[in-house]
């Protein structure tokens, strides 16, 4: 299956399980039909419906099944369900961040539960895809193991607050982007015939992937922010974690005073800049900011590679992996 | 690059065998060598790049206001 209908397939597959659910809860408990009223917000399906089109991780489902011999048709209600819980992780981190102010957060917390369930209702419809029960199984508890797993990320994110260390930044970045896309290559590994130890492979790849995007997201949110969201959470992006860690005291609080004042402060976000890209603030005996965070995305896109690479068989979807790991920051690659 | 500067750990030493940190910044020594401005260009200046505007690696546009 190529990438195109394999798309649609999933954004179909979504549509169609959230109106029979809307629709089977309207008859049990409003015979009228009054589907509105108890429906989940109506503007949610759409924005999740339009992400699965912008959507480049996707494919990582298919090109995991396919790379283990697996059927990408099964691929479709998987890759919906990761698609669910990333728009529920999605809702959930603008919240906590304060990224979108017309978000209604009570509304918000509803909605990631919701769209958490019917990611395990798009799992069990995979009985119609003829996979064994037992795999099913393991998909569902693959599943809620990442999503449990994710859930200690954001809490520690919030409890560290500024105050992450760098040891606080490499376990939550794990338990965050790592465990999400681990599951992804795992969940499409899983709908292939080979042995665990073969599927631990992509589970690695896609771990690895993971940190690395979010490293290129901490780049782009010091010094390309998209907005507030970014802004507001710059004391816990890898350049000013690492800068925290290893600068001289003095330059400590000249540090966290530009960190809170940047999010309002044109200024403050420039001179942040300036400081993180200046050999100095770290001081003689550690690299540069630039220089860690440079070299912590190389060793993270060569363990992928590597992962990859273990595997028992190559083919054109393993190139499709490759090429995807190679877009993430291909800086790292091209040396 | 100078081989005796340190650089802080990162927290699973199973998850990166040893080597692979100074393996990694001799293969990078090419672009870790470029004056900083430079090497923020290079990392900023390519995949993130969303040629359409549609920053491909987001996927997703502001949620709804769920109200």
């Amino acid at each position: 299956m190529t990438v195109q209908p394999f798309l649609e397939s999933v954004h179909a597959t979504i549509r169609t399980l959230w109106h029979e659910e809307a629709a089977g809860t309207s008859l049990a408990v409003d015979p009228d039909g009054d589907v509105e009223r108890i429906a989940l917000p109506p503007g949610l399906l759409d924005w999740v419906l339009e992400a699965v089109r912008l959507s480049p991780f996707l494919p990582l489902l298919l090109f995991a099944c396919e790379a283990m011999g697996g059927d990408g048709g099964a691929a479709v209600p998987v890759a919906a369900a990761w698609h669910l819980l990333h728009a529920a992780a999605h809702l959930l981190d603008d919240v906590l961040d304060g990224e979108v102010p017309h978000l209604d957060p009570a509304q918000a917390m509803n909605a990631t539960v919701g769209l958490t369930f019917l990611a395990q209702l798009s799992l069990i419809s995979l009985q119609h895809n003829r996979l064994p029960p037992d795999r099913i199984v393991d998909l569902i508890a693959a599943f809620n193991r990442a999503t449990f797993r994710m859930a200690a990320g954001p809490a520690s994110d919030l409890a560290f607050g500024d105050g992450t260390t760098l040891d606080d930044y490499w376990r939550v970045v794990a338990a965050k982007s790592g465990a999400f896309f681990a599951l992804a290559c795992r969940a499409g590994a899983m709908l292939g015939a080979e042995p665990e130890a073969e599927i631990a492979h992509y589970d690695r790849f896609g771990h690895h992937l993971g940190i690395l995007l979010q490293i290129s997201d901490d780049l782009r949110a010091v010094w390309r922010p998209r907005g507030r969201g970014d802004l507001a959470t710059l004391g816990r992006t890898l350049p000013v974690v690492y800068a925290r860690a290893v600068a001289p005291v003095e330059m400590k609080s000249q540090l966290q005073g530009l960190v809170t004042r940047a999010p309002d402060h044109e200024a403050a976000l420039a001179e942040l800049q300036a400081l993180l890209n200046d050999p100095a603030t770290v001081g003689e005996r550690s690299q540069g900011v630039l220089h860690y965070v440079t070299v912590q995305a190389g060793i993270h896109h060569q363990l992928a590679r590597e992962a990859l690479l273990a595997t028992a068989r190559w083919d054109i979807a393993h190139d499709a992996l490759l090429k995807l790991l190679d877009r993430v920051l291909p800086a790292v690659v091209d040396f | 690059m100078n081989d005796t500067l340190s650089y802080a750990p990162t927290v699973d030493p199973e998850a990166v065998p040893q080597g692979t940190e100074r393996g990694v910044a001799a293969r990078l020594r090419p672009l870790l060598t470029l004056p900083a401005e430079a090497l923020l260009e290079r990392l900023l200046g390519e995949g993130l790049d969303d040629p359409d505007g549609s920053e491909p690696w987001v996927g997703y546009a502001s949620p709804p206001s769920l109200s």
